[in-house]
Parts: C-alpha cells; sequence; structure tokens
C-alpha cells in the first residue's frame, strides 16, 4: 500500500518534470502550470491578515534614539493596487497637508508622492504606481547637500532637517526618483505633526512621526488589501523581509545601486 | 553754559531714562494647566524665560535626528498648553499679539521664525471641526 503510494508521487513527480520526451504543446502546459503555481505562492505569501503586519512595527521606548538595528523599508505590489496607487496619494495628503498651496501653480504644488503610469507597447498593458522618496542606503540627496540638511536616519528614512536647509535645491535635481519638492510661498494652518514651510525642500517622510509612535505610514494603511506592506528590512522574522528573501522584488533604476527601501511588483 | 547745569541736564535726562525702561514682562495668556505648588511655577517662569530657545533648540536636535517625540521641552507641547484651543469663534494665530509667543517677542522686538512652519496652536482638526 504505501509502496503504491510512493510510486504515486513518484510518478507524478515525474510527470511534471520536463522531459527530452515531451510533445512541445505539453511542455508549453507544463511550464504554464508551473508559472502560475508560482504566483500562486507570491500571491500566499502577501495575503497575510492586516493584523500581523500592524503588531510588527514595535514601538521604540519613547526616549531613546533611533538605531540602525532597524531599516524600515516598505514593498508595493502593483498588481494589487486597484487604483494605481491613488488612494496611496489622497492619505499622504490629508496627512501631511501638501498639494492645495493657495499661490503654487500646478508645476509649483509639492509633490510628496506621485502616481507614474507606463504602458507596454507590446501588449498594451498599463502599470500604475506611486512614487515617493525611495529611501535610499547610499541617497544622492544626502551626498550632494551643502549644509547637511539632507541626511539619513540611523533607522533608514531619508530626511531634510529643515532647520539647516538653505533651499538651494541641489538635492531636488540630484534626485532621481523626482522625489522632492520646494515649497515658495508662506503657509499657514500646517499639521501639528509635520511641519512645512517656505523656502526649505520637503519630501516623503515615511511618516516618521508614526513610526516613531509604532505605526505603519499612512499610505500603507490606506492601500488596497494586501498591496502594500510595510517593515523592517534588518528583521529576517519580518513579514517584508521574509516575502523579499523568498521572492525579491524590482527597485525603480537599479542600475544606479542605490539599494532603495521602496520595493516593488509587476514593475 | 556751566558744567553744574550740565551735570543737571545729564541726571534729569538719566532719571527719564530709568522711569521710561518699564522691566515688568507684558501680561501673557494663561495657560492650560498648572503646576501643582506655586515654587514649581516660579521655576517653571524663571528657567524659560531665560532659557526656551536653548531647550527647544536642543530638543529640536534630538527630535529630528534621533526620533525622541516625548514632551518635554517640545514645541508641541508648549503650544498645546498655552495656547488656547481654536473655536469657532476665536482662533489665536501666531500674527496676533495675543499669542502667547508674540506678545513678548514684539516687546523685544525678536523675530519669531518657528511658525513658519511649525502649527502655531494645537491640532488643527480643531479648527477644522469648530468651522
Amino acid at each position: 500500500m504505501t509502496k503504491r503510494i510512493v510510486e504515486a508521487t513518484l510518478k507524478g513527480q515525474a510527470r511534471n518534470r520536463i522531459g527530452p520526451a515531451d510533445e512541445p504543446s505539453d511542455l508549453i502546459d507544463r511550464y504554464k502550470r508551473q508559472f502560475l503555481s508560482g504566483l500562486g505562492i507570491t500571491a500566499a505569501a502577501v495575503t497575510l491578515a492586516p493584523g500581523v503586519m500592524l503588531r510588527e512595527v514595535k514601538a521604540k521606548p519613547d526616549d531613546e534614539a533611533v538605531t540602525n538595528k532597524v531599516r524600515w523599508g516598505m514593498l508595493i505590489d502593483t498588481n494589487k493596487l486597484t487604483d494605481g496607487g491613488d488612494t496611496m496619494v489622497a492619505a499622504c495628503k490629508k496627512e501631511h497637508g501638501w498639494g492645495d498651496d493657495p499661490h503654487a501653480s500646478p508645476a509649483q504644488q509639492s509633490q510628496w508622492v506621485r502616481k507614474v503610469t507606463f504602458k507596454d507597447k507590446l501588449t498594451q498593458h498599463e502599470t500604475a504606481l506611486p512614487v515617493m522618496c525611495q529611501h535610499c542606503e547610499t541617497a544622492p540627496c544626502v551626498d550632494v547637500c551643502p549644509t547637511g540638511a539632507s541626511f539619513k536616519r540611523a533607522d533608514g528614512i531619508v530626511l531634510v532637517d529643515k532647520h539647516t536647509c538653505i533651499g538651494c535645491r541641489y538635492c531636488v535635481i540630484a534626485c532621481p526618483y523626482k522625489a522632492r519638492s520646494f515649497v515658495h510661498e508662506n503657509l499657514e494652518n500646517q499639521q501639528p505633526h509635520s511641519p512645512r514651510g517656505v523656502g526649505v525642500v520637503e519630501s516623503c517622510t515615511l511618516c516618521v512621526h508614526r513610526i516613531d509612535k509604532g505605526l505603519q505610514p499612512a499610505c500603507i494603511e490606506a492601500a488596497p488589501p494586501q498591496a502594500a506592506v510595510f517593515g523592517d528590512l534588518n528583521d529576517p522574522q519580518s513579514t517584508i523581509s521574509k516575502v523579499l528573501a523568498k521572492h525579491g522584488a524590482q527597485q525603480i533604476r537599479a542600475d544606479l545601486s542605490l539599494n532603495t527601501g521602496v520595493r516593488y511588483w509587476g514593475i | 553754559m556751566s558744567s553744574l547745569t550740565v551735570c543737571r541736564f545729564i541726571g534729569l535726562a538719566l532719571v527719564f531714562f530709568v522711569v521710561g525702561c518699564n522691566s515688568s514682562p507684558p501680561e501673557l495668556m494663561a495657560a492650560a494647566k498648572g503646576f501643582e505648588t506655586e515654587q514649581e511655577t516660579r521655576r517653571h517662569i524663571a528657567e524659560m524665560r531665560t532659557n526656551h530657545r536653548n531647550l527647544l533648540a536642543h530638543k529640536r536636535d534630538k527630535t529630528v535626528y534621533g526620533g525622541i517625540r516625548t514632551a518635554k521641552h517640545s514645541l508641541h507641547a508648549c503650544i498645546d498648553c498655552h495656547v488656547p484651543m481654536p473655536t469657532a469663534q476665536k482662533v489665536v494665530k501666531h500674527t496676533d499679539a495675543a499669542h502667547f509667543c508674540t506678545t513678548c517677542h514684539i516687546e523685544v522686538a525678536v523675530t519669531l521664525d518657528c511658525f513658519q512652519c511649525h502649527a502655531d496652536r494645537p491640532a488643527l482638526k480643531t479648527v477644522e471641526g469648530a468651522q
């Protein structure tokens, strides 16, 4: 009995293996099956209850400084972004109050995160993704800043210290992701947790005020179900690390070797 | 003009000068919370009058670079207590002379840049709710 089961299993394995004697049509079917089952695994890995991810972002003690033991990052699955990232952009706007500066022309408006759409010429398949500061490990904006205002926090979040920023906009030019904006006018009614003002550069902060409290960034909370994961890239047990270790992910402009903290699927 | 007259004139000018200098600080809006003892209150006032700038700058760097967001010496906490919650009738902005920070900064003619970026009153949500 046991022997028969083993034989059957072996037969099954042999059927899935692609051998030289297979017919071409069989081959294609088998390739397809393997490819699709691979996708199934991918989907299952990210299909986790949101509660599990929430508990992962541990709040550090209030009076302790951040360390480089953690590196925050996020993974965005463009296939599951049903709206191409519109809700994520809207959540960011609401959280930080950018995008409606009264005197700025549309070109001057701040843009902490924007929706980028591209189309494959052959298949006509359109992909949309939200692009924000990619929180590079070796950030060009930090390299070029003449005052040291553009800096990388110990936990990998790239920020602007607006107290020392002189508004030269060198970092705006240096950033390959077009992630930084400049405020051209006097503002009022800012959000208490997100100071923004005239004459300095600003960009995605990865919702640093929320992370310090143990919450997830606003865009991650607003994203469609299972479309975005946030977590500690240095912790091999975190969901994001496990998924990245298993399936990998793309960086935008990977050729620049910036080792970005924001990764994508499906681009 | 004799030297005596000159001396008298200078003396009189000095008297006027001293009378013209009013060393008492301007009246400030009341804080939302109070200390338990009078001693604590006086210590807080003395420390902050001379040192608030340094304390705020020190905490600022700890917050920006270290992510330490405790209430102590944070501008956030100062504003939450010293500037009244906005209501439908009244919103105190940093451009009003009655604003806690502005009253003194007008008196001593020192420009205040914090509120170009930072919120000048407690949680904005309350204002939106009130309007």
